[in-house]
């Protein structure tokens, strides 16, 4: 792993309040606040993992501990969880979808 | 570019039963001609844009207009304007002019603009671009608007009892979710508002900008004990004229909109709402707080809707 990739893991990301989410059925659809009109192609879908990983950016829980938490709930090997998260953590900073946390103290 | 709809038989139809329910709405006919007696001096003239039967324009000149500019798009529509001029003994003052509100060129010389392109949702007609094109090119400085602000009102109400989600004979869990967030007509019977209404956006017509987004509306409305929120009705408000206002919460051929919810738990509690109305981003949020720390937060907005639609038609099924 890159210590960059490290890095990352340690860091917590916190949900974008210009992003909306919604559970339809099985799909989970994120829609983004911002913006002047509809760019339908901005409208994502996620899957079962990455919806979970979502909901999990909540600005307290680490890059380590939501990769932890996947690993449990998906018995999926660690490696592949980071690897996972690491991806789609990097989209959602792309899309301005999360916030890095604000530290503390 | 689509220009001004060909006469055709249907066109006809439709075009005088729209008509016949407009000129049946007495509270609308009441307000408009209470704002055109306060608007139209003698000498004036007026443009009406969106004419339809031409109701409003020899209205205008019966009070004295001395010019009066009719414009409709509706082929089928202009010769129903000249009969009604004819028979009001005022044709040789109104002129009709066949042409769409939003592109027709005329001069700078009305004192007043009259444009009745409100919506059941306020905007969907073209209300503001309208408006905005006839305040720079023909209205006269100090010259008036009708309406001359137009607002969006809203209410926490009960859920409809024909919510129209599935056929009961045929419940579908995963269309009742996705018409969920879809707006949709509300009949004022259904309307069983949970608190009084609250302005949430007034748009003044007399500066207002169709390159300006209409702002996020925020409320909190107090709900009662046992009363369960099943959705957000909304409702026009327009300032006509000083004295004439006119609401489409009920009694007036307008509908209602109701924005549905999931139901909330019963009150007593606080109600938050939050609004995008903009057509291409509509949004709705409710945040719930009530004794006994039940709570409720949902999104809503048919953006969603799309979200599960695109997925199902790559491949995935709705409701799989």
């Amino acid at each position: 792993m890159s210590r960059a990739a490290g890095d990352r893991l340690g860091e917590a990301w916190a949900r974008s309040a210009r992003m909306v989410g919604r559970r339809i059925g099985d799909e989970y659809v994120l829609v983004p606040l911002a913006g002047r009109g509809a760019d339908l192609d901005s409208i994502l879908n996620l899957n079962r993992v990455a919806a979970f990983v979502w909901e999990q950016l909540d600005g307290a829980r680490s890059g380590t501990q939501v990769v932890a938490s996947v690993v449990e709930r998906f018995e999926v090997e660690r490696a592949r969880a980071e690897q996972d998260y690491l991806e789609l953590v990097g989209t959602f900073v792309e899309l301005g979808a999360v916030e890095p946390a604000r530290r503390r103290g | 570019m689509p220009g001004p709809a060909r006469p055709s038989l249907a066109r006809l139809a439709g075009a005088l039963a729209y008509q016949q329910v407009l000129l049946a709405d007495a509270r609308r006919n009441r307000a408009f001609r209470r704002a055109l007696a306060a608007r139209v001096r003698p000498g004036a003239s007026v443009l009406d844009l969106g004419a339809g039967s031409g109701v409003w324009a020899v209205a205008a000149a019966r009070l004295g207009a001395r010019r009066v500019v009719a414009v409709e798009r509706e082929a089928v529509l202009v010769p129903v304007i000249a009969a009604l001029a004819r028979e009001a003994g005022v044709l040789d003052r109104v002129e009709i002019v066949r042409a769409e509100a939003r592109r027709v060129r005329l001069k700078r010389e009305f004192d007043v603009v009259i444009g009745e392109l409100v919506g059941n949702e306020a905007f969907e007609e073209g209300l503001i671009p309208v408006f905005e094109r006839a305040r720079s090119l023909f209205l006269r400085p100090g010259g008036a608007l009708v309406p001359e602000w137009v607002s969006l009102v809203a209410a926490p109400v009960e859920a409809p009892l024909r919510l129209g989600l599935t056929p009961p004979f045929l419940p579908s869990a995963s269309v009742a979710a996705l018409t969920t967030h879809v707006p949709r007509n509300l009949h004022p019977a259904e309307l069983r508002a949970l608190a009084p209404g609250r302005e949430l956006v007034r748009v003044d017509l007399r500066t207002a900008r169709a390159a300006e987004r209409l702002p996020l509306a925020r409320a909190r409305f107090r709900v009662g004990n046992g009363r369960a929120v099943g959705g957000i009705a909304v409702w026009v408000g327009m300032g006509l004229a000083p004295g004439a206002r006119l609401a489409t919460r009920g009694g007036t051929h307008w509908l209602p909109t109701l924005l549905p919810v999931e139901p909330l738990p019963q009150g007593p509690g606080e109600l938050d709402v939050e609004i995008d109305w903009n057509a291409d981003r509509r949004r709705w949020a409710v945040r719930f707080s009530g004794k006994r720390g039940r709570r409720h937060a949902a999104d809503y907005s048919p953006l969603f809707a799309w979200g599960v639609v695109r997925a199902a038609l790559a491949g995935g099924g709705l409701g799989k």
